[in-house]
């Protein structure tokens, strides 16, 4: 079992749509903090008030903690071993999270495709959280790339 | 620093982690990850791994904290990495940015990014957008 058995019909199919309970001003303090984040822009309500965004926003990275209810696309959960790695993220940002804000996560498979070089196959599944608020106003796209060590098929070896 | 104070060919002050243990573990449950790799060596190890390791989207923030250490006027509209390696706990790591490109008319910076390890590979690389205009 591995990446290569996940269908290509998977692409493009959403796997997932959840609606967040709102932020919290505390939870995107908790969030910075725990990446020892020392700006006061984005650790202390009050401060950020007076700060350049006009008031408390959300560290960048904090939108990936808004994925939906599945950290991964099942199908790629399914196929994972320890062979499988997290290849690298894009995050576009629109309108900065705020406290209160509830934030809608779909997401989908946009790719899935395999590499060779010298040391092997790779074979890599890349995924889309498309992040909304209650405005309908885009939040963020966040592109995950997870890839797979593949053992060589037996033709191959 | 603000925009007028950037060029392209800077490049922003090197800092350099530590990245103990716990720092990592506690930002790892932060992210829902609290078992497994991020979480201690001997799991890690129990998944064919040196070590405990940090989580891709923590090597991102951790760049993304230099940026805006550096530029705290500015926002990060764009950030994207490649993990090429793996970035382990309780190893030392320097974090860097360059400035790539500016854009006047949109007062924005293109810039590079990359973590080193303490054996000085480039194991994890990126690139970002810093948008000096004020939110309306």
């Amino acid at each position: 079992m591995s990446f290569r058995d996940i269908p290509s019909s998977e692409v493009d199919r959403p796997y997932d749509h959840f609606t967040h309970a709102p932020v919290t001003a505390d939870a995107l303090v908790q969030y910075a903090l725990s990446l020892g984040v020392d700006d006061p822009h984005y650790t202390d309500p009050q401060a950020a008030e007076a700060g350049p965004h006009g008031g408390l926003i959300a560290f960048p990275t904090y939108v990936v903690k808004l994925r939906g209810e599945h950290h991964l696309p099942p199908v790629v959960v399914a196929e994972m071993n320890t062979a499988t790695f997290d290849g690298g993220k894009d995050i576009e940002l629109g309108v900065p999270v705020r406290p209160g804000d509830e934030v809608t996560t779909t997401s989908r498979i946009t790719r899935m495709f395999e590499k060779t070089g010298r040391s092997g196959s790779m074979f890599f599944v890349t995924f889309r959280n498309h992040l909304v608020n209650q405005r309908g106003e885009m939040v963020a796209l966040v592109d995950c790339r997870s890839l797979q060590k593949l053992p060589l098929l037996e033709n191959e070896s | 620093m603000n925009y007028d104070e950037l060029l392209e060919g800077d490049e922003l002050p090197v800092e350099t982690l530590a990245l103990p243990a716990d720092f990592v573990r506690s930002h790892a449950a932060e992210l829902g990850m609290e078992t497994g790799r991020f979480s201690s060596r001997e799991e890690a190890l129990a998944e064919g791994l040196p070590d405990q390791i940090l989580p891709g989207v923590m090597s991102m923030g951790l760049l993304a904290r230099l940026l805006l250490r550096n530029c705290p006027l500015a926002r990060v509209t764009r950030i994207g990495t490649t993990f090429r390696g793996l970035v382990v706990a309780e190893q030392k790591a320097t974090l860097h940015a360059m400035i790539t490109e500016k854009n006047e008319s949109q007062t924005t910076c293109e810039v590079d990014l990359w973590l080193q390890t303490e054996s000085g590979e480039r194991n994890v690389l990126g690139t970002a957008t810093l948008d000096f205009r004020p939110l309306a």
